[in-house]
């Protein structure tokens, strides 16, 4: 099953990591439409996370017309939901970018400072696009 | 949980429940409830009670006050239908030790007669236990593991778990939450266990309820509580000192501080019930030049209620 | 689900079941064997002496080694009896107190079936344990005693002696009892597992040396019973009887209601065994000039009454405990 990484210590809700996980897989086109997502039984068991909250997750990716429910099938990826998974991904990395910014302002950088840092952070993660964690926000 | 088997509203209910050891009061007029479905983490310090109060859930030690309601039955009176309808998970495995694996299934599967044959042989493949082996020569996750499975396979509308993985090695704990998860994915069953493993409760519980020494501390949905309880730094113009009146009365109902930390002019307040009036209020305190909200995990929530309390104590 | 709480009771016995079928047939076979090379050399002795303590002694006159071969086997139907009363109180301090103690009676109290009725069903197999090997035994008994009877009719000796333990030798039974039971406790609570076979194999020497010394010391002294008459044997019989079940009855009780509240079995199996013994001793000592039969059977009775109170009394506690 692919890959979502839950971090049970960050104060990133979990429900959060699930959705910014699996909106990910679908933007890295992991999960194509049509296809099934697994089960919130399935999910909860790999992911060793409270059902209800992969049940929430899962809720909250067909409100954002990610995945749509089929009776009797489970959860399908929607048609279409790629580019809108990408737009979703990008929200949660600007999301995340943002307050990484408003930190460095509170903490007194100028923006070029703060571009600087950004570009060394990029060329240090070798510009690899790895987001499996899929995290939304940061925490101290 | 997808379809929701409702017994009654509240699956489990403490009411004002005390019990008392010598003089010792070691779980103190609490009183909590446990939503059918819901999958309750229970956490507190060694000591704290939990035990006791899980025993008490269960029958297991009767309540010295207070009546307690487990699966639509109480406890004490209708003591044996509530055992049809509870699973209970010991902190030790007490299986008789003679006995193998095979025989303590037999033993307990013919006291029920709605035991659950397909979910006990996937739990035996899924938890690979040695039918053959007595429990004495079995390890510990291995016993745990079987206790679990006698726990669950009579499909108990209420599984109470008392410090289950302690001890465990990584693995077996993986497979033991996997073996709780399949369980409780199934039809709505209501989950009550104490951890130490604050990363553990956050991960697997939907509601989370804190004791410590005797007394509920907090209580509600794991989300609930992140969300609400913020730590807010300060830093202060001049390190004369926090604002005054410098307590819990310091912020309006219904936020308060859980725990506060003065080192310098950083001034660390753990504040429950945040919102953003309080950081207004805080905002327009004399002395204060900037402001930082923080999130903080379980743990940390845990840790800043039960040293708060200690530090105020002192 | 009753006979699934029968096969556990009764695997929780197995030792005590063991040890009653070894108890029977070491005497049995070692009496057997004695009588048998014995008889080949035509000299069967006067007297038993596995069982010079506490022994049926009949005085008797006569050479004729069948008789006494009846004799001696109803005679060594005695010391397995003092044995089963000890089998006897290990079955009822077992009763709760083991499962308490490694916690198994929780494993037990989350199942769905009342503690009544796992009480009653404990109660029942225990009785069962204890009754078997005692009817075994009497059988035994009855038959040799028969056969000397219908070998011995016409010339029955002139008078019996059923001997009671009381005086020095009850003391001793009590202090010895106690003490072995307390070493064995401290043994199993705080000792490892070559220590506890050390520990126990000394005491157990020790025991038996004291016990030689003491029985050379006491051998003039005096020991209740009562005489009969052989040629009408019923009353020393029902008497006996009544002794035992007595006795056997107050020990079981005893030991059960301790179980009930305790979590050692050895100390319910000791305080189970010790008091009731003390009781009687005492009793015995200070009737002595009473008359002894009609005391014996009192004693029987409210053995028996005290027994049956005791096994309610466990059973009440053991389902009014708030914890298993």
């Amino acid at each position: 099953m692919p890959d979502i990484r839950v971090d049970a210590s960050s104060a990133v809700p979990i429900f959060r990591q699930i959705v910014d996980g699996l909106r990910s897989l679908i933007a890295a086109g992991v999960y194509r439409p049509g296809e099934l997502i697994p089960s919130v039984r399935q999910q909860a068991v790999t992911l060793l996370v409270n059902p209800n909250t992969v049940a929430r997750a899962y809720e909250a990716l067909e409100r954002e017309g990610l995945v749509e429910s089929r009776k009797g099938v489970g959860m399908v990826v929607a048609t279409g939901s790629q580019p809108a998974a990408v737009r979703g991904a990008e929200e949660a990395v600007t999301a995340a970018l943002a307050e990484a910014i408003a930190q460095a302002r509170t903490a007194g950088m100028t923006p070029e400072r703060i571009d600087a840092l950004y570009r060394r952070a990029i060329t240090g993660s070798g510009g690899s696009n790895e987001s499996k964690s899929g995290r939304g926000a940061n925490h101290d | 949980m997808i379809e929701t088997n409702v017994m009654t509203d509240r699956a489990i209910a403490f009411a004002n429940v005390t019990r008392r050891f010598g003089r010792r009061n070691v779980v103190d007029n609490l009183s909590l409830d446990c939503p059918a479905g819901s999958f309750t983490g229970l956490i507190g310090l060694n000591g704290a009670g939990k035990s006791t109060l899980l025993r008490m859930s269960v029958g297991l030690l009767a309540p010295t006050e207070g009546s307690i309601v487990s699966a639509g039955c109480n406890v004490r009176r209708d003591s044996v239908e509530m055992k049809r309808r509870v699973g209970y998970v010991p902190d030790r495995p007490n299986i008789y030790s003679w006995m193998r694996a095979g025989e303590a299934i037999a033993f307990v599967r013919k006291f029920h007669t709605t035991w659950n044959q397909p979910r006990c042989e996937d739990l035996i493949r899924r938890f690979r236990l040695p039918l053959e082996t007595k429990v004495k020569h079995m390890s510990k996750g291995q016993a745990a593991k079987l206790q679990l499975l006698l726990a669950v396979c009579h499909d108990p509308a209420v599984l109470i778990l008392d410090e289950p993985t302690s001890g465990f090695d990584p693995v077996v704990r993986e497979e033991f939450f996997e073996g709780i998860l399949e369980f409780a994915a199934d039809r709505g069953q209501t989950i009550l266990f104490s951890s130490h493993a604050l990363a553990d409760v956050q991960r697997l519980a939907d509601r989370v309820a804190l004791m410590h020494e005797g007394k509920l501390l907090m209580a509600g949905t794991t989300d609930e509580i992140i969300d609400r309880v913020k730590r807010v730094r300060v830093i202060l113009e001049e390190d004369a000192g926090p604002p005054t009146p410098s307590s819990a009365a310091l912020l309006q109902s219904p936020a308060s501080v859980l725990r506060e930390q003065r080192a310098g002019r950083e001034w660390t307040l753990t504040i429950d019930h945040f919102s953003p009036a309080t950081l207004h209020e805080l905002r327009a305190k004399p002395g204060v030049t900037r402001l930082d909200v923080l999130d903080l995990n379980l743990d940390d929530v845990f840790k800043d209620i039960v040293r708060g309390r200690d530090e105020a104590a002192v | 689900m009753n006979w699934v709480l029968v096969q556990k009771d009764l695997r929780l016995l197995r030792l005590a079941m063991l040890a009653a079928v070894g108890i029977a047939l070491t005497f049995y076979v070692v009496v057997a064997s004695i009588t048998f090379v014995s008889w080949q050399k035509g000299q069967i002795r006067e007297e038993s002496r596995i069982n010079r303590i506490y022994h049926r002694e009949i005085q008797h006159d006569s050479s004729d080694n069948s008789r006494r071969l009846a004799l001696f086997v109803a005679d060594n139907c005695t010391p397995v009896s003092i044995l089963y009363v000890v089998l006897i109180a290990a079955v009822g301090a077992m009763a709760f107190a083991r499962e308490r103690r490694d916690r198994s009676a929780e494993f037990l109290a989350m199942l769905p079936v009342s503690i009544r009725r796992q009480s009653a069903i404990k109660l029942v197999v225990s009785v069962a344990v204890s009754v078997l090997p005692l009817a075994v035994n009497a059988m035994v008994f009855l038959i040799a005693s028969l056969w000397f009877a219908r070998a011995y009719w016409g010339a029955m000796p002139v008078y019996g002696y059923l001997q009671v333990q009381a005086g020095p030798f009850g003391w001793r039974a009590v202090a010895v009892i106690v003490s072995v039971g307390l070493v064995a406790w401290i043994a199993l609570r705080w000792l490892g597992w070559p220590w506890r076979l050390i520990v126990a194999a000394t005491v157990l020497a020790a025991l038996l040396t004291v016990d030689v010394v003491g029985v050379a010391w006491w051998t003039g002294s005096q020991s209740a019973g009562v005489w009969f008459n052989p040629r009408d044997w019923r009353p020393a019989a029902i008497t006996a009887v009544f002794a035992y079940v007595g006795v056997v009855s107050s020990i079981f009780g005893l030991a059960w209601l301790l179980s009930s509240a305790t979590r050692s079995s050895v100390l319910s199996a000791v305080f189970g065994l010790g008091l009731p013994l003390f009781a009687m001793t005492a009793v015995n000592e200070t009737t002595r000039r009473a008359d002894e039969a009609s005391i014996l059977r009192a004693t029987g009775i409210a053995g028996v009454a005290v027994g049956a109170l005791c096994v309610a009394a466990g059973c009440v506690v053991q389902s009014k405990r708030p914890t298993p």
